[in-house]
């Protein structure tokens, strides 16, 4: 438990009534189900108070963001237990490391950053999420295997392979 | 990877965060979420409630762990000095941790060693009382003072003239005799159970005072070279 002091309680009551009717409408969407959708935002919450000092309230854009971020992963997390689907954990194998060599220097010469925004966008959510965590909220690989209830290897294989994928988008737009 | 792939790396990482955050604004408002408020449920709330009191409650156990620690560690370090202040404890409980037989330890202020002044060495007397020690030692251009105490108070007191500078002290209602002792001639005088002895050894003036007897001072005045 981390809301271990009355300023951290403060910031975490306040965010909790800022967002919860918009977490729940994000695990709604994927979990259709009213009870499920309300212990995914409980869930979340929980997520949420272990990393209270990432989140700056001042920049609102950036917490909607990880909220949403997390209420998405939380609500798909549930899913798929309740649909007892296979587990993403089973699916990340180990990946190639991205063999910078390979990287043409004219891809990166030649970056066109709407081209990359593009990519992004194209990219499956589990990948551009765990992007997300790690390049804009600055967390660990091991805070990220938490927020997304996975593991410190997954992690780091799921940013490999989303880089990977980056790469691989734009050398198809070069062409 | 070499260095020119660590660039290439760093070039696309510096990139990336920008383009993600910028993806994720247009994501987001691209995202058609209700803004109506949800009625939740009062199990939804309890359960939030109880979240927070949960850590309400573990932050006062935590502070009232860390009082209560605190008091016991006051009262461990105030048992402590207490307990070494005893010497009866203090001795044995040092001999035990340092391995060596101490009777007395004394953690009072470190001993100043007097000693006489260099100049003076060769003309202070070598005997001192049994039971007295130095205690004060002063030089100045035409003299040395030196003053020696016991553990019961007592005192005497040695200056030396090196020049043989005669100095005066009070005969004043004392009485003054010329006589020898030991192997000196000397001048004495006896006042209120005090004596002076004042001589000459080798063109060095010495005036002797305190409260020792005479066989005490005759052992002084036979240790002056």
């Amino acid at each position: 438990m981390m809301l271990f002091n009355t300023e951290k309680r403060a910031k975490f009551k306040n965010l909790y009534e800022t967002y919860r009717d918009y977490m729940y409408w994000i695990s709604y969407d994927i979990i259709k189900n009213e009870q499920d959708a309300e212990d995914c935002v409980h869930n979340s919450f929980i997520k949420v108070s272990k990393i209270l000092d990432k989140l700056d309230l001042q920049k609102p854009d950036g917490t909607k963001m990880f909220l949403t971020i997390i209420a998405r992963n939380t609500a798909i997390d549930f899913y798929r237990k309740k649909k007892k689907m296979q587990d993403w954990e089973e699916i990340d194998k180990v990946e190639d490391i991205i063999d910078w060599k390979q990287v043409e220097e004219n891809i990166i010469d030649q970056y066109n950053y709407q081209r990359l925004i593009k990519a992004i966008d194209n990219l499956p959510e589990k990948f551009s999420d765990v992007l997300r965590l790690r390049y804009i909220f600055e967390l660990s690989a091991k805070q990220i295997a938490v927020q997304l209830s996975s593991s410190e290897t997954s992690v780091y294989s799921r940013i490999c392979r989303a880089k990977q994928l980056l790469l691989e988008e734009l050398e198809k737009e070069k062409d | 990877m070499s260095v020119s792939d660590d660039i290439k790396e760093q070039k696309f990482d510096a990139m990336l965060k920008p383009a993600l955050y910028e993806q994720m604004i247009q994501e987001m408002e691209r995202q058609e979420v209700p803004e109506e408020k949800h009625p939740f449920s009062k199990s939804f709330d309890r359960k939030m409630n109880r979240l927070i009191r949960k850590a309400e409650a573990e932050e006062n156990r935590y502070r009232s762990v860390k009082a209560w620690a605190a008091v016991i560690v006051a009262a461990v370090v105030a048992l402590g000095v207490l307990t070494m202040s005893v010497e009866a404890i203090r001795v044995p409980i040092w001999n035990l941790f340092m391995g060596e037989e101490y009777s007395v330890i004394d953690f009072g202020r470190k001993k100043e060693v007097i000693e006489i002044p260099e100049a003076y060495e060769a003309y202070a007397p070598g005997y001192v009382v049994t039971g007295y020690e130095l205690v004060y030692a002063y030089e100045d251009t035409e003299n040395c003072f030196l003053q020696y105490n016991s553990v019961d108070g007592q005192e005497y007191a040695i200056t030396i003239y090196k020049e043989n500078t005669r100095t005066a002290f009070d005969t004043e209602a004392g009485e003054i005799s010329e006589t020898r002792i030991g192997e000196r001639d000397v001048l004495m005088v006896e006042k209120d159970g005090r004596i002076w002895v004042n001589f000459t050894a080798q063109n060095v003036g010495y005036i002797i005072e305190g409260s020792v007897d005479l066989t005490e001072m005759e052992k002084i005045l036979n240790s002056i070279e």
